[in-house]
């Protein structure tokens, strides 16, 4: 069973197309970049996999299902904007998760939290954009979800905070089991994670494929492709 | 059904502050009446003002209650938290129940406090005394075995109609997100023809549901100086009731497949 299925699908905003007759088909149990310059429809990809928008035409399936309220409760989703409910804290935040999902476990949010240095009793809101970061891949990553949908989890970090968002990926990750898409195009730092890629360019996929077979087919890092492709 | 109560629950954190000041407000200003009463009484018309001043506060929950729909909506998408609001197990049909739930105890409490006020201030002036023990009509009412199943009945219909006019706030707003740059005024729009749709087709409703088994509300008139019993049959109830379900229905199913957050 395929992770992400996509056949033909188009996203339009008004005139603009964010995604254009993309077809796609994502293995299970690898991570996954999903790279391509701002406004290429990376965004608009995650969010329709994560049944948070819907596309104009086309199917849309993630393991095998069509993108519904099941499906939400498989996958996490990590966005690029800040949508924590500010008045929480840290604690608050697991706990609401936990309600929500039956795959969170708790004492591994409450370890991972204090890894990543982030004090379970402050208030959200007077948490910093890098701590903010980190809280976000603390709720996805302390699921046992089948498919984490990253959208630009370094953006706006500072590099410390990006080195831990990057370390606790890769230690987190539940190879085979568990697919993760990130979405970025700051490819330079995080390429090294990446087993597969898929570069998006105006809302087209240009290019896709293992990423180990793209360099040495190539001879080039994943970023020069990047800059080459997108 | 977990779900749904913890949505509740974070709905309620996030609006009791409000409800905190609008009771702390309400209770400050019948407060201030009830003081002001004993003064005015002496006036001319004095007991009346101070009597029809306490109902201020029915007008501020009038409102809350035709906007605080769309604005419980709106809050979420201007936060940006609709997108974590969304990405959850539930339904749409859910997340609007969980909302309207906490909007219906607000606003029904603060109603209840307002109330309360109203009787405050009416029980300082002298001419509510002499209703009380002397005005037949009011004894005959307050005697009668229908005062309490009355009394629960118009209770019911009051959230019904406060639960009616949050779910139209909610569905106008729903409807708006699918045309995002004139989404306020689709909004008012759907929110306009709603109330016209009711109108127009209220007596026809009526009319059906009144094969439907209505409960009444028992009054009393003094006409002609004798004491009447009038019974009022709740002809809203059942299309009321059948419209805000299918509000709520239609704007779920499409806040699922259609809104993107």
């Amino acid at each position: 069973m395929l992770a992400i299925e996509m056949a033909n699908v188009h996203k339009r905003y008004y005139r603009s197309h964010a995604l254009r007759g993309v077809n796609l088909q994502m293995e299970p149990g690898k991570i996954v970049g999903l790279l391509g310059p701002n406004g290429a429809g990376k965004s608009t990809l995650l969010k329709i996999c994560a049944g948070l928008a819907h596309p104009t035409t086309g199917r849309v399936h993630v393991l095998g299902r069509d993108v519904s309220t099941a499906t939400k409760g498989l996958t996490a989703f990590v966005p690029e904007n800040d949508t924590f409910y500010s008045w929480m804290t840290p604690r608050q935040a697991v706990a609401f998760e936990n309600s929500m999902f039956s795959d969170m476990d708790v004492s591994d949010a409450m370890d991972l939290l204090r890894e990543l240095r982030l004090d379970p009793d402050n208030k959200i809101s007077s948490l910093s954009k890098g701590q903010r970061g980190r809280l976000k891949l603390v709720l996805a990553m302390s699921r046992r979800a089948r498919v984490v949908l990253m959208d630009e989890p370094l953006a706006g970090i500072d590099p410390p905070s990006r080195a831990a968002i990057l370390e606790t990926i890769a230690s987190r990750y539940r190879a085979g089991e568990q697919t993760i898409i990130i979405s970025t195009h700051e490819v330079l730092e995080s390429e090294k994670l990446f087993e597969d890629v898929v570069f998006l360019s105006d809302g087209q996929i240009v290019l896709s494929g293992n990423a180990d077979e793209l360099r040495a087919n190539r001879s080039k890092s994943l970023n020069e492709i990047f800059a080459e492709v997108c | 059904m977990k779900r749904w109560w913890s949505m509740v629950g974070k709905e309620w954190r996030g609006t009791w502050t409000l409800l905190a000041v609008a009771t702390a407000a309400t209770v400050a200003f019948d407060i201030w009446l009830g003081i002001k009463t004993a003064t005015w009484s002496l006036m001319h018309m004095g007991e009346g003002l101070a009597v029809g001043l306490s109902f201020i506060p029915f007008a501020g929950v009038g409102i809350a209650t035709v906007v605080a729909g769309y604005f419980a909506m709106r809050g979420e998408w201007q936060s940006h938290t609709s997108m974590r609001t969304l990405s959850y197990p539930l339904s749409g049909t859910a997340v609007l129940t969980s909302k309207l739930a906490v909007i219906l105890f607000n606003l029904v409490l603060v109603t209840l406090v307002a109330a309360a006020g109203v009787w405050f201030v009416a029980s300082r002036t002298p001419g509510f005394r002499m209703m009380m023990t002397s005005d037949p009509t009011f004894m005959a009412w307050v005697r009668s075995r229908e005062f309490l199943t009355s009394g629960i009945w118009v209770t019911i219909s009051g959230i019904l109609g406060i639960a009616f006019m949050v779910a139209v706030g909610m569905f106008s707003f729903v409807i708006g997100t699918l045309v995002p740059r004139i989404s306020g005024l689709i909004a008012v729009a759907v929110h306009v023809l709603v109330w016209y749709l009711c109108f127009a087709f209220g007596p026809h409703a009526m009319y059906v549901a009144s094969f439907l088994p209505n409960p009444v509300i028992v009054g009393f008139d003094n006409a002609l100086d004798l004491v009447r019993r009038i019974e009022v049959p709740l002809l809203p109830l059942w299309p009321t009731l059948a419209v805000t379900a299918v509000l709520l229905l239609v704007a779920g199913r499409i806040l699922e497949s259609e809104v993107d957050a």
